[in-house]
């Protein structure tokens, strides 16, 4: 029964998202033209760099190397921004309190909210990575879907639990969440997406494993070019696993403490 | 005996001014805490309509809210069908239904119908359910229509028709209406306070809140009425004792004379209370009007009041029996005359 209103409530929020992102229908045109001129002036960029030898374990292709980091790089920026983002909109928009008045728990609408966004990105990046194949020579055919889809399930509950503490931060102070200020500028440095971290000094090498985004795309990279079965990645998921159990409950835990601080001073719709 | 619906007991909240004791300390400025619901007490039976009226600022909104689980109280207790609002606010939101006239709370680039299954959704309802209830609810209030048009398009009066639609959607056993016909044409108000007197109030037994700034509305629909001033419950009755409160024995008794040092003068009659009244356009500056009003089942009359300011060296000029009006009563009790 519980489960049955749960999903009600996740389809309610769904068809919504999905019916305001249909209302703007330009907005996802402009995006798909935006990936394929970032994909164009990588493909170039690649052709200047010379391969070094921590590139072999990924084929060998720093174009392939760079497609495949910044389209699953994108599932970190939605995680750190679409729970905190949508909560935002909600104030703005005025609905948030009317939503919290309804009989739905505080965490079914931060998850629920994240449900759209994550399956646009989805779409968007089987888009990206198509049109990488199509017109820039992305070689995907040793891709391991299996593998991939379990690096991308791990990637997301890992990463959520960051982007949870973040919207806890944007109850309570509106603005300004030192969650996503760290991660968006220490993950471009450590996080492996535009070159491999075994050529970061052994400092930095050992501070970028405590990011949850270095192993998933090492996961990712390993999947989706070199066809890796599940079980070579079982050290990659493992990791993710750990960030996920751990992180998760205290993110949701600390979710339901800042509505309660906003229901206590009459802050839950200011923005 | 029945379990009261509604039950709030000196209910208080205070909304804290400053966020910490470090930022007032560094910007050197007292607290500025300031307390928006004191020491309310009610309880609302089932089938019950209890109006809420005061001044803008008198705490309503925020005694709606707290009985909505959208603010925690303070301090006291409030229950909603016997679930404490602060303790188990989940189990609260399942019998409740908010309607405000606040019209930024829907999606302005869906339909009404797309909004209203979206937030028939989050009751948890079910597809059929909700579109039953859609349709029954947009046939009663006349908005079949309109209900697949843009929500941006709609008029200001249709807004707040979907939002009453969305606050009928889930059957709440208890409705919180926070100035609901803020919008309506006198046509629409007339008919969607008769579906909540004689549909969802008698015929269904549902108990409402219902807070509204309309005196005449507030008489027609509601069994009890609780008027807030500063917070605090200036006055809790039926109707026919607000009314009642016009027919007491009042008059403007115009004088000449020192009116500080009069009022202080011992041997005021019993059951009398006399007041400095402000008019606007005074002929003689000299000259004041007092109001003095004779509470019910006092002994005393206009003649002892006479003498009483005449011993205290005040001209009595001239004396005018008033009939206030239910709005003059309200203005009383909220203070708004002072």
């Amino acid at each position: 029964m519980i489960t049955a209103v749960l999903a009600r409530q996740f389809w309610a929020i769904l068809k919504k998202d999905v019916l305001l992102e249909y209302s703007y229908r330009l907005q996802f045109v402009l995006n798909l033209a935006g990936v394929f001129l970032e994909l164009a002036m990588f493909f170039f960029l690649a052709k200047l760099v010379k391969m070094p030898a921590s590139m072999e374990q990924y084929g060998g292709n720093y174009f392939a190397f760079l497609a495949v980091g910044l389209a699953f790089g994108q599932y970190q920026w939605i995680s750190l921004h679409t729970f905190a983002q949508s909560l935002r909109e909600q104030q703005v928009m005025g609905t948030l309190e009317m939503i919290f008045a309804s009989p739905m728990r505080p965490e079914t609408l931060i998850v629920g909210s994240s449900l759209w966004t994550y399956l646009f990105e989805t779409i968007v990046i089987v888009l990206n990575l198509g049109m990488a194949a199509l017109f820039f020579g992305l070689d995907l055919s040793n891709a391991n879907l299996l593998s991939a889809l379990a690096v991308i399930v791990m990637t997301i509950l890992a990463m959520s639990a960051f982007g949870v503490l973040s919207a806890a931060f944007i109850v309570v102070f509106k603005r300004g969440d030192p969650v996503t200020w760290v991660f968006a500028t220490v993950s471009g440095l450590l996080g492996g997406i535009y070159y491999p971290i075994e050529v970061l000094p052994p400092f930095l090498k050992s501070l970028s494993a405590l990011l949850p985004i270095t192993h998933a795309l090492k996961a990712i990279r390993l999947a989706v070019l070199k066809g890796y079965p599940v079980q070579r990645l079982s050290t990659e998921l493992i990791v993710l696993g750990v960030f996920a159990v751990f992180l998760l409950p205290v993110s949701l835990f600390a979710f339901r403490r800042a509505v309660n601080i906003a229901r206590r001073d009459g802050t839950l719709s200011q923005y | 005996m029945i379990e009261p619906r509604i039950r709030c007991e000196h209910l208080n909240k205070v909304f804290s001014g400053s966020r910490s004791r470090a930022a007032r300390f560094l910007l050197n400025r007292p607290p500025t805490d300031v307390q928006a619901v004191r020491d309310i007490s009610f309880a609302v039976e089932p089938g019950e309509i209890l109006g809420i009226m005061g001044p803008n600022g008198a705490g309503k909104t925020t005694l709606v809210k707290m009985l909505c689980t959208l603010l925690i109280p303070t301090s006291g207790a409030a229950s909603i069908c016997g679930v404490d609002v602060a303790r188990h606010p989940g189990r609260v939101r399942e019998n409740i239904a908010f309607i405000t006239g606040d019209e930024r709370s829907f999606y302005w680039r869906l339909t009404g119908r797309q909004n209203l299954q979206f937030f028939g959704g989050l009751f948890g309802l079910k597809q059929g359910q909700i579109r039953d209830r859609i349709e029954k609810l947009a046939a009663s209030l006349g908005v079949e229509d309109i209900l697949d048009r843009r929500f941006d398009s709609y008029s200001t009066g249709n807004r707040q028709k979907i939002a009453i639609a969305r606050g009928l959607l889930n059957e709440a056993g208890v409705l919180f209406l926070d100035e609901p016909t803020r919008s309506l044409d006198p046509t629409s108000a007339l008919s969607f306070t008769t579906i909540v007197r004689d549909q969802i109030a008698r015929d269904q037994g549902r108990s409402v809140l219902f807070v509204t700034h309309r005196l005449e509305e507030a008489l027609g629909v509601c069994d009890r009425i609780l008027i807030m001033r500063n917070g605090e419950s200036a006055f809790l009755g039926k109707p026919s004792e607000l009314q009642a409160l016009g027919s007491q024995d009042v008059w403007r008794i115009q004088v000449r004379g020192d009116w500080e040092s009069a009022s202080a003068l011992p041997g005021r009659p019993a059951g009398f209370t006399v007041s400095l009244y402000h008019t606007p356009d005074i002929p003689d500056k000299n000259e004041i009007t007092l109001q003095a009003t004779l509470q019910a089942g006092a002994a005393a009359s206009l003649g002892d009041i006479v003498c009483w300011l005449a011993a205290g060296g005040l001209q009595v000029v001239d004396v005018a029996r008033m009939q206030r009006t239910g709005g003059e009563v309200f203005a009383e009790l909220t203070g708004a005359d002072e």
